[in-house]
């Protein structure tokens, strides 16, 4: 069997899945035109977050800092799956190809994804550092340093199979600081030291290199983050689309359930456990924190009356939209069913969750807005819209979709 | 306390799978429901639990239907399915408070009866635990704990025994037994007939959607004529007609 060819066929149909939900999202309504206004607004705001940066700020520091990030998470995709400790083990000997066909497909992607924030971090890197060509001669040095990254990050992978993960996370550490190490020097044109510098991860690469021959495959490791890397794009698609099919992994949380306890010791059965699931179900509560992290960059940095109004009832409206999906009795074992409890009282408690969870957005929103140059009294009326929105939405509009759907 | 009469129901309207299902479970009682797979148990179960509508006959828990007073029916029953099923966001202890509150159990006497029953399933180390971490064996005692937790009028209970460890088995029966003299209606599908023949006070044999022996083991002897059979016997001769 040729196993760089079960590498394309596993690669291409990940690759057909992800077009099909793309063209789902796409497809979907007003999703590209959220999108656009979102590059939009993060991009005024970008503009304008550079004309606001005082000259003592170490900008060399913050892009050293930011390029280290990617060169270093550089993880081999490699699609194995939990059935292949069991299949392919057989042909543990015949994996070479497989692997050195992930190496270059994942490679390929870091690449990309190098480039883009480079793309992202050159407006910064002009505004003090240097002009398009020193720049251009920075990355294509990066892109180097990426493929080393890369290969490395494989080499360690390996290593756990007999090697503590205390010993491994050391030598992640060590490669994040030759990466800001070396990205720091090319930055700030210190080309001599930068290019001396190149001989660490060399002889890095040839010490790690004697140190794996003959090593077993990872096979659990790898099957383990595939499942992780999955459920990670799910949960990004789960943004646009309804994902019903998937199971999103479980996060415990115990601090926001133990404030929870001491905050309504008394809660209903329903409110217990719907407010237990917004915390803890895949990526809800994440969702709506990262709404709370965009809408006040957005209102911090474009105060203007109009805008933080918009981003509000908009912001408002994306949490509301994903939140339903908590109420669908589907969603949850048949017991549920044969509580002693009406439909009106299920649907009672979880209007009280999204009334209470977007009334503290819109208070937080006005909080944030009141550290801006935005009169107080605009921000109450702001916060009256927020909160009439999501009364509408919570004891109207979302009761009304729970009922359809059940 | 249970009644069913002339149950005919299914999962469609032109296909039903059980045909005029008539039975009754008084309080303190132990009725085994048995059959091949495939004989309609699962079905007839559903059906008492609301979770079909029939096409004809009625299902009384209490002298009420689950359509005059929803809150009252279900306030009286108890559930343990063949199936695990669990919420996988909440823990082990997370579940028990959860029907707690869904069945208006005081605290007290919740934490009580929590942890004693924790106890006799041996599962108060991973009491804090999510069920997904779990064997199936312990997944089926959540199912357990749960319908225990409430000491309901009417327990129904569909193959209570798969996945359970010999210890936990006997944990049930004797709590079955305890529910029992405590005047709890038990209406239970299995497949262990030794284990029902033991202790069940009446059956319901269906076969192909209908019953074919009903009552003590007595009267099914007598309705098939085979004197001294045991149940296995009955059965067998049953299910070959």
């Amino acid at each position: 069997m040729k196993t760089e060819q079960l590498f394309i066929q596993r690669m291409s149909s990940s690759w057909r899945q992800a077009i099909r939900i793309i063209s789902l999202i796409i497809g979907g309504g007003g999703t590209p035109i959220v999108v656009g206004a979102m590059v939009i607004f993060l991009s005024i705001a970008y503009s304008r977050f550079l004309l606001w940066l005082p000259k003592d700020v170490p900008i060399s520091y913050a892009i050293a800092f930011l390029l280290s990030l990617p060169l270093t998470f550089s993880r081999l995709r490699t699609w194995i799956q939990p059935a292949d400790l069991t299949f392919l083990l057989p042909l543990e000997t015949k994996m070479k190809n497989y692997f050195r066909y992930s190496f270059i497909y994942s490679t390929s992607i870091h690449l990309i994804r190098l480039l883009l924030v480079g793309f992202i971090l050159f407006p910064l890197y002009q505004l003090r550092l240097g002009n398009t060509t020193s720049f251009g001669i920075t990355i294509i040095l990066l892109c180097l340093l990426q493929v080393w990254n890369s290969y490395i990050s494989w080499l360690e992978d390996r290593l756990t199979s007999f090697q503590s993960s205390r010993y491994v996370h050391t030598l992640l550490f060590f490669r994040w600081l030759i990466n800001g190490w070396i990205s720091f020097f090319l930055l700030t044109k210190h080309e001599w030291i930068s290019l001396f510098s190149f001989v660490v991860p060399i002889l890095h690469l040839f010490y790690l290199r004697s140190m794996i021959s003959g090593y077993p495959y990872p096979w659990m490791l790898l099957s383990e983050r595939e499942r992780k890397t999955l459920m990670k794009y799910y949960s990004i698609a789960g943004w646009f689309v309804d994902l019903p099919h998937i199971r999103f992994p479980v996060k415990e949380r115990k601090w926001l359930t133990w404030f929870l306890e001491k905050l309504a010791p008394r809660q209903k059965a329903f409110s217990y456990l719907y407010w237990r699931t917004f915390f803890r179900h895949g990526d809800l509560f994440a969702i709506y924190l990262r709404i709370l992290l965009w809408a006040t960059v957005i209102i911090l940095f474009l105060p203007n009356l109009w805008i933080i109004l918009a981003t509000l009832l908009f912001s408002i409206w994306l949490i509301a939209i994903q939140l339903p999906q908590i109420a669908l009795l589907q969603r949850y074992p048949l017991i549920t069913q044969l509580y002693p409890i009406t439909q009106e009282e299920r649907i009672s408690c979880f209007s009280r969750m999204c009334w209470l969870l977007l009334a503290s957005f819109t208070l937080m929103m006005v909080m944030v807005g009141a550290m801006t140059v935005v009169p107080v009294l605009y921000l109450l009326l702001i916060g009256t819209a927020g909160c009439l929105l999501g009364y509408f939405l919570s004891y109207v509009y979302i009761p009304k979709q729970i009922r359809e759907k059940s | 306390m249970l009644v069913v009469k002339d149950l005919t129901g299914g999962y469609s309207r032109h296909q039903p799978v059980i045909h005029q299902i008539s039975l009754e479970v008084q309080p303190a009682e132990i009725v085994g429901l048995i059959g091949v797979n495939g004989a309609g148990k699962s079905t007839t179960i559903k059906h008492i639990l609301g979770l079909l509508t029939p096409q004809s006959g009625s299902v009384t828990v209490q002298g009420s239907t689950l359509q005059e007073n929803p809150v009252q029916f279900r306030s009286h029953l108890a559930y343990i399915p063949e199936v695990p099923q669990f919420y996988e966001e909440l823990t082990l202890w997370e579940h028990l408070e959860l029907t707690a509150r869904a069945y208006q159990i005081p605290p007290e006497e919740f934490k009580q009866r929590a942890e004693y029953l924790l106890d006799v399933f041996r599962m108060k180390k991973v009491a804090k635990w999510f069920p997904h971490t779990f064997s199936k064996g312990m997944q089926q005692k959540i199912m357990l704990l749960c319908a225990f937790l409430v000491e309901p009028s009417l327990l129904i209970v569909d193959e209570p025994f798969v996945g359970l460890d010999p210890l936990a088995i006997q944990a049930l029966l004797d709590l079955l037994l305890q529910r029992k003299k405590a005047g709890t209606a038990i209406l239970m599908s299995t497949h262990i007939l030794t284990m029902a023949e033991k202790y069940c006070d009446r059956f319901v044999l269906l076969h192909e959607g209908r019953v074919a022996l009903y009552g003590t083991l007595e009267d099914m002897r007598k309705q098939i004529g085979l004197p001294n059979a045991s149940l296995e016997e009955l059965f067998i001769q049953v299910v070959k007609d």
